[in-house]
């Protein structure tokens, strides 16, 4: 049994709300774990704002350090000196270090989510297939994890590209409206 | 083919595996029963072999409240411990690096019990080799999410290098495969301690080494070239030409071997038998890359250049140990492609994170697919969780505690954890408290 599942069931009204919206089943399952995905795609942009947020100015001044050898390096191999191209390269990759595992750890916060949303499911719904193909070609059955990707990232692409409209109409109406005035 | 082609192929690919990975465990027929029943399977295998049956008995008690995987009376993850651990981790990523993947394993091996639970059932037990390969896979689902992490990124940068990471991937698809195909369930925790203590000592030395008088001079050296360059005349290329374009390569060898490879997994996992097809598929493949020749492109203006053959060899032995230990993966191909490929740091950076999440997909999907290896869902969440605030932590930290002063308390970790692990895993007891 999964540790977190004594904690899951206290959100599982919640979570199981919209499977119920609709008399057919079929389609209360699609729906219900494409908000779940919605939720797990919202919860986890939310917590890389906060990261991000928290430490801008230290990402700032590592990327600006690996920016720098990195710019030096290619100066040093367009003038034709490999010796020194090397050296500052190795550079380059010893701060780029720092900064990977760095933003590595801070991305983690935009996939804990899913992770807490596929064991919920694995409880939920753990024994439920879905037949992709007949009997006669095969008769393969899938279970709740690919579904649950693919919505996952169509609720991410939803999510980004509705971010970047409402970003484009909120930012253009503002400077609309400080023109005319 | 552009960048774009070749990453959507990989989403593809990757979406695919998914995919199929819940087409597998879903359907008994063609993959191990889904998790509750492989449980049962390894448990009742454990029963009919008199050498591991008693130990069964004694260790697995029904009636008791299930632990880790549904075990009755197995050690139940504590959360909160587990997500107090994942910060230390998670600040560790944040404040050196490298060693958070070390931490991360010891976690899932010592802190939670897993390991200890593991071996108590005893050498040749197929429930210990069942906990030891979920420990495996739960290593690689946190090493692989930082490739899945950085790979989105870079992408975004356009820092890959389509050709480089096609020769990486032909090498790390085998190597991610056979090792779990070879090994998956017939590694007791025993021996996965010992190899695990070996490659701490790698990465402690690794450490040490940063606190040579050489390498100090090393980095003063390099730092004074960069200066240098810095008041240096603009370059002659043209370098408003920021992106990756690819001057020679034989694109048809190429796509022949990816796809080559991809079937053997696809073949090892779906369908199995006969086993030779896939072993077969995948030699075709990586013999294909000695015919696709050198391989030239530019970045930023200037020209780079790397031999096919060369990238796919490193990919074989690279993923091969990332799939055997679970870490490792990055670690290795930085500097394999910084030295061995010439390449600059940004290229490096966005190919290596491809290569390791492509590693980790094949590996975790043999695991998971092919042999049916459980994991906790809940409790990576849980350590992604501590990871994130850990690493929230780290910037806060950095100002008072020297780095030196960091590396050295590592150097001491990974002597200890490899010197407890190794003497474990290697002669049955540790040398060091707790014995």
């Amino acid at each position: 049994m999964d540790p977190v599942v004594g904690w899951l069931k206290t959100i599982d009204p919640i979570l199981i709300a919209p499977y119920r919206w609709f008399e057919n089943p079929m389609i209360g399952w699609w729906l219900g774990t494409f908000i779940l995905c919605l939720w797990v795609v919202i919860l986890g942009d939310l917590t890389i704002l906060l990261a991000f947020r928290v430490n801008e100015k230290y990402i700032k001044t590592l990327l600006q350090k690996t920016d720098y050898y990195h710019e030096q390096s290619l100066k040093a191999k367009s003038l034709g000196d490999d010796s020194a191209y090397k050296k500052i390269n190795w550079l380059a990759n010893e701060e780029f270090g720092k900064s990977f595992f760095m933003l590595m750890a801070m991305g983690m916060g935009s996939l804990w989510p899913a992770f807490f949303a596929v064991a919920w499911l694995n409880e939920r719904f753990g024994q439920l297939t879905f037949l992709i193909l007949p009997e006669w070609a095969g008769g393969y059955h899938i279970n709740f994890i690919g579904p649950f990707v693919a919505l996952y990232i169509l609720a991410r692409y939803i999510f980004t590209t509705s971010k970047s409209c409402l970003k484009t109409l909120l930012f253009d109406n503002t400077e609309r409206t400080r023109a005319k005035r | 083919m552009k960048n774009r082609s070749f990453l959507l192929g990989t989403a593809i690919l990757i979406l695919l595996s998914f995919v199929a990975l819940a087409m597998a465990q879903g359907n008994s027929a063609l993959t191990p029963p889904d998790m509750p029943a492989k449980m049962k399977a390894t448990i009742q295998k454990s029963l009919q072999n008199d050498k591991t049956a008693a130990k069964t008995r004694q260790l697995i008690k029904p009636g008791e409240k299930p632990g880790y995987l549904g075990i009755p009376g197995a050690p139940k993850p504590n959360l909160l411990v587990g997500l107090l651990w994942a910060i230390w981790v998670g600040w560790i990523f944040s404040s050196v690096g490298a060693f958070g993947g070390i931490m991360a394993g010891v976690g899932h091996i010592t802190i939670f019990g897993l390991g200890d639970y593991a071996k108590s059932f005893g050498k040749g037990s197929p429930v210990n080799k069942l906990l030891t390969d979920s420990i495996r896979v739960s290593n690689q689902w946190l090493v692989g999410l930082s490739g899945l992490i950085s790979s989105t990124n870079y992408y975004r940068m356009g820092r890959l290098v389509a050709p480089l990471g096609f020769c990486l991937a032909i090498g790390g698809i085998g190597g991610s495969w056979v090792i779990p195909e070879i090994t998956a369930g017939k590694i007791s925790l025993k021996a996965y301690l010992g190899w695990f203590g070996i490659a701490v000592f790698v990465i402690g030395a690794y450490l040490i080494y940063q606190l040579t008088p050489a390498w100090a001079a090393k980095k003063k050296e390099s730092q004074a070239a960069a200066d240098a360059y810095q008041k240096a005349v603009k370059e002659k290329a043209d370098t408003k030409e920021k992106g990756v374009r690819i001057v020679q390569g034989s694109w048809t060898f190429m796509i022949i071997a990816v796809a080559c490879v991809v079937a053997s997994t696809l073949w090892i996992n779906l369908i199995g038998s006969p086993k030779w097809i896939a072993y077969l598929l995948l030699l075709i493949g990586w013999a294909l890359t000695f015919f696709i020749g050198k391989i030239r492109f530019t970045f930023y203006g200037q020209e780079f250049g790397f031999t096919a053959w060369v990238p796919m060899l490193g990919g074989i032995f690279i993923a091969a140990i990332a799939s055997f230990l679970g870490i490792g993966g990055g670690f290795l191909y930085v500097p394999f492609l910084t030295s061995v490929a010439g390449l600059p740091m940004f290229l490096v950076a966005g190919t290596s994170a491809l290569a390791v999440l492509i590693g980790m997909i094949i590996s975790i999907f043999t695991y998971m697919v092919g042999k049916g290896v459980l994991v906790s869902w809940g409790l990576i969440g849980a350590e992604l969780v501590g990871i994130f605030i850990g690493s929230m932590l780290g910037p806060r930290t950095s100002k008072y505690i020297p780095d030196k002063v960091l590396r050295l308390i590592f150097i001491i970790l990974a002597f200890y954890v490899g010197l407890r692990y190794t003497t474990k895993g290697f002669i049955g007891r540790s040398i060091v408290p707790p014995f």
